[in-house]
């Protein structure tokens, strides 16, 4: 008991300096995240992040055990920590936003969170203008790490498991994921197929502070070769990714605007359907894996797991 | 071996924070933030002849921002007219409204109900379909004052076209702050 809540202790760790990396943003002045969003207009914030959900969905539904290979009844315990990014592209770096109505109603292309500096609108008459927020992450690639239990087999199905809770710290955010997923072996029923295949679902949710939260879910067909210690797999997946954006908006509202200042976002990740490829190795009780995800964005993982 | 797998979980937990933290650098980021600030005037004259003042502090545009500002734009100033009490529905104002006694806008036999809502005063349709208008060196004045941001003084005086005159006038100023 004392030595899992040393492991424990020690993976947490790794999980908050990865997410606090990842999730906050280093200022010298004391502007939190969460306190900027809260005075950015809904418009301006849809466009400015969609980027980063796009990355975060693509990112949450990676990393699923790739191997195929599921005894009809045997000892599956294996814990893992997965890491994995999402590649940012050009595409990903801006957005075309329209200005405010009194100064310009063509839409202009300006920068996104991932972006470098926004978009300058300058009013055609008077000596006004207009700025857009500027990028705030420069990166090439947007990471994401998670640690996951898979279990099994049982009539030839593994059942995995993600769970992250971390309190809030100073200004980061209080975090919570959870997941879920099931994989059966459908190669169990086709004997004469000279590859294991099997189909897998899993859900998820993921929440930061009291502002964000999102849930995954991923339906996968997969396909896998094992050469003694080598495993060879790929795969077809389709999933979606839904996020909540909600927060009081302190900042002035535009002329005219009546509505209420608490703002609620609903955004979707745009990754559907990807194909994975990828490679696994088994050393006795330490494994190995990384593969390749290719659909609206390419997200790559790599893991590292200890079990049976 | 509870050893080793105790290295073997700091060492991988370090490989994958390094791999995943590598690709991406957090820049030190400008925020842009949205600020206002709103001077209102209370008007309440028995005959057609109205003025009125309210100073207001432009230093209020930094209220809640807490790192250094680089820099301080302006990108809207809006009129928002309320009529209160026995103030005929379809008054019109001629007059004008100034910064420390600097002209930024007139009006000529305007409706108040023109400016019902928050509006503004940059809209095209106000100088074509009404005899409005925005004085530039008005502007020029009132921007220049943001190197040091005062308090200024905003005022109102005209004539309206009947009475009672009793309603609240709204200015505001819409401002963009850089910050760290």
């Amino acid at each position: 008991m004392k030595s899992f809540y040393r492991m424990w202790s020690i993976m947490r760790v790794g999980i908050v300096i990865v997410l606090f990396t990842v999730l906050t943003l280093p200022s010298s002045g004391q502007n939190t995240f969460e306190e900027t969003i809260e005075k950015i207009t809904s418009d301006n914030v849809r466009g400015y992040i969609q980027p980063m959900l796009d990355g975060f969905g693509a990112n949450i539904n990676s990393g699923f055990p790739g191997s195929a290979r599921i005894k009809k009844m045997g000892l599956t315990f294996k814990l893992q920590f997965v890491g994995m990014g999402t590649l940012i592209g050009d595409a990903e770096k801006s957005y075309m936003a329209t200005p405010p109505e009194h100064i310009a109603q063509e839409p202009v292309q300006t920068a996104t969170v991932f972006g470098g500096d926004g978009a300058v609108v300058e009013h055609p008459v008077y000596p006004l203008n207009y700025k857009f927020q500027n990028g705030l992450i420069d990166a090439s690639i947007m990471p994401f790490a998670i640690p996951q239990l898979t279990i099994g087999d049982v009539f030839g199905t593994q059942m995995t498991i993600r769970y992250v809770p971390i309190p809030e710290i100073d200004d980061f955010p209080k975090v919570n994921l959870f997941g879920i997923g099931v994989r059966h072996s459908i190669s169990q029923y086709l004997p004469l197929v000279p590859v294991d295949l099997a189909a897998g679902v899993f859900y998820q949710t993921f929440s930061i502070g009291d502002h964000l939260d999102s849930k995954a879910t991923a339906l996968t067909a997969q396909v896998s070769k094992t050469f003694l210690v080598l495993t060879l797999y790929g795969g077809l997946q389709y999933e979606t990714t839904d996020v909540n954006l909600s927060y009081t908006y302190t900042g002035p509202l535009p002329p005219g605007d009546q509505s209420d200042r608490n703002v609620s976002i609903d955004l979707k990740g745009e990754n559907k359907f990807r194909a994975t490829a990828g490679v696994s190795l088994a050393l006795g009780i330490l494994h190995l894996h990384t593969d390749i995800s290719v659909g609206k964005v390419t997200v790559i993982s790599a893991g590292l797991g200890f079990g049976i | 071996m509870i050893r080793f797998g105790y290295s073997m979980i700091m060492i991988s937990t370090l490989i994958i924070t390094l791999f995943i933290t590598g690709g991406c650098d957090v820049t030190d980021p400008t925020f842009i933030i949205d600020t206002a600030v709103t001077a209102t005037i209370e008007i309440d004259e028995e005959t057609s002849f109205y003025q009125g003042s309210e100073e207001v502090n432009l230093q209020e545009l930094l209220d809640g921002i807490d790192g250094p500002v680089i820099d301080i734009n302006v990108f809207n100033i809006t009129l928002q007219i309320e009529r209160l009490g026995n103030t005929p529905e379809d008054l019109s104002l001629n007059g004008s409204l100034s910064i420390n006694g600097n002209t930024l806008m007139s009006l000529g036999d305007v409706p108040i109900s023109v400016f019902a809502n928050e509006r503004s005063i940059f809209d095209d349709a106000l100088v074509n379909q009404y005899n409005f208008s925005v004085d530039n060196d008005g502007l020029q004045y009132l921007l220049a004052l943001f190197d040091d941001l005062p308090t200024v003084n905003v005022s109102v005086a005209g004539e309206a076209s009947g009475n009672p005159v009793n309603v609240r006038v709204l200015t505001k100023l819409h401002a963009q702050v850089s910050t760290e």
